[in-house]
């Protein structure tokens, strides 16, 4: 697998009136092609900042990230549809202002769509949708950007426990078949264990690599299934245990 | 349709129907009581005017040609300076979000401003502008500016973080982020902020009209109360009541038209 997205001695200071706060120290890493990786760390350990970073949104302070040829999307905590857009709409806004709206884009939509069984609901409003309906928009609108490194921070996090499970298998599904890598922030260690490759353990803030775990289930299948599997209980407790409480 | 739904149905409709009527029957007996107590003296109808003194005095404007040319007097200057509020006050507005530092430098004045009492200025606008039309419009952009100007910024301010994101993420301009997202999100401030507008126009236009007019319906209630005719002046304020809800219900329908 080859290199795409490479971290070196990444460090992030916060200013406020009051303080300088440090968030992120000396990170470095590498992630290769069509990976799954999981990041885990305590609540506001600098998760985020990390995949702000990662993502453009926010600056380092210090150190490199090097892209290599990466078109990258992000998939935000809330669906963030927008509510006087239909389905159809709120899929293509991204590729609306990318100034990519190609009809070959536009049809990729489509199938898009349909892969994921909306297409009864192509031109409802975002009202007349349930929660695991409006994330799978979500999805749709950033899969829409034909990205090869996708950033989920906690996608699932606002859905019930059956809609999270069954949205899980479909993300899963459809990113190992479109070999997008992804980095998967969760508060949620069992959907990480479940879900990545590779688990990055960061410590409490300033968030600082504890440890790299790659899991490896001994009947890896989709998401809801590893759950079952006989070494998901013991990459769920390792994990646990070198967690910062 | 299950009979429950129609009698569910039937019952909003009963409940609006016995509302407007309430409010038929409060209307004609504020009128009639008005109009009775006026007639047999026991409120002196000089002071107070009547109903029936009122439709008269109208009647007569029209008969001699002055309802309408006082009308468009006043609806031509609310046009006026609820256009120009309506524009000023977004585009601030929109200035103010785009490039928060000028928010912040401009903050003390416009407080001082907004607090200040508009009517003050009166003096000076007919010693700068003339005793004109230019004076009444600039009086009453003076009102309906700032609050238009404050009622849409506190909506763009308010604008969902995540969809701000989310455009972020995007890497839309400001102006994309401005078209496709901030302007459509807040339509229903923009909207309200309008209906806030026709208000304060209505109060600059009346007050321009009370310090500089030679038409219009507040000229007619300055005149009224001038040559203590005080029919003319109830009619004068039955006149602005009318143009204003007028008004009101247009705003209302495009409000309802954009919510569907």
């Amino acid at each position: 697998m080859s290199n795409i997205l490479t971290i070196k001695n990444l460090s992030k200071k916060y200013h406020t009136p009051k303080e300088e706060i440090l968030a992120i120290k000396d990170i470095s890493l590498n992630i290769n092609e069509g990976e799954i990786i999981g990041i885990v760390g305590s609540s506001g350990c600098g998760k985020s900042t990390l995949l702000n970073i990662l993502s453009d949104l926010d600056s380092p302070t210090s150190g490199k990230i090097i892209k290599n040829n990466l078109t990258d999307a992000y998939m935000l905590q809330s669906d963030a549809l927008l509510p006087w857009l239909d389905v159809l709409e709120n899929t293509l806004i991204g590729l609306k202002i990318q100034k990519k709206l190609t009809p070959d884009n536009i049809s990729y939509v489509k199938d898009l769509i349909n892969n994921f069984g909306l297409n009864n609901f192509i031109h409802a409003y975002p009202n007349n949708l349930s929660g695991g309906m409006k994330q799978r928009v979500a999805l749709i609108r950033t899969l829409a950007l034909k990205p090869n490194i996708i950033y989920l921070d906690e996608p699932l996090s606002a859905l019930d426990y059956v809609t999270r499970l069954t949205i899980t298998d479909e993300i899963y599904n459809i990113l190992k078949k479109m070999k997008v890598t992804t980095i998967l922030i969760s508060h949620d260690i069992a959907e990480c264990v479940s879900f990545c490759d590779k688990i990055i353990v960061l410590s409490k803030r300033p968030a600082i690599v504890k440890n790299i775990y790659e899991i490896k289930l001994d009947n890896p299948s989709i998401p809801s299934k590893n759950r079952q599997d006989k070494l998901f209980n013991y990459y769920y407790d390792l994990i646990w245990s070198d967690l910062d409480k | 349709m299950s009979t429950e739904h129609k009698l569910y149905l039937k019952r909003l409709k009963r409940n609006k129907r016995t509302i407007i009527l309430i409010q038929i029957i409060l209307t004609t007996l504020f009128i009639l009581t008005w109009e009775l107590l006026s007639k047999y003296n026991i409120i002196n109808s000089f002071i107070f005017s009547s109903p029936s003194k009122i439709i008269n005095t109208i009647i007569n404007l029209y008969v001699n040609n002055n309802l309408f040319i006082h009308i468009w007097v006043t609806l031509k200057e609310i046009i006026l300076s609820f256009s120009f509020g309506s524009i000023l006050g977004f585009s601030l507005a929109i200035i103010f979000y785009l490039i928060p530092n000028l928010k912040k430098i401009f903050d003390p004045f416009l407080t001082l401003f907004n607090s200040l009492p508009k009517v003050s200025l009166g003096p000076l606008l007919i010693i700068w502008l003339g005793a004109n039309i230019k004076s009444i419009i600039v009086m009453s952009l003076l009102i309906n500016t700032i609050v238009t100007l404050i009622t849409i910024y506190n909506g763009l301010i308010n604008t969902d973080s995540y969809k701000l994101k989310l455009f972020k993420t995007f890497k839309a301009t400001k102006y994309q982020t401005l078209i496709y997202l901030i302007i459509p999100h807040n339509k229903e401030a923009i909207i309200s902020s309008l209906k806030l507008n026709i208000s304060m126009s209505l109060i600059g236009v009346i007050m321009g009209e009370f310090l500089v007019s030679k038409a219009g319906i507040g000229y007619l209630i300055l005149y009224g109360t001038q040559v203590f005719n005080l029919d003319l002046v109830m009619s004068g304020i039955v006149l602005i009541m009318i143009i204003s809800f007028i008004i009101y219900e247009l705003i209302n329908i495009i409000e309802i038209k954009n919510r569907t």
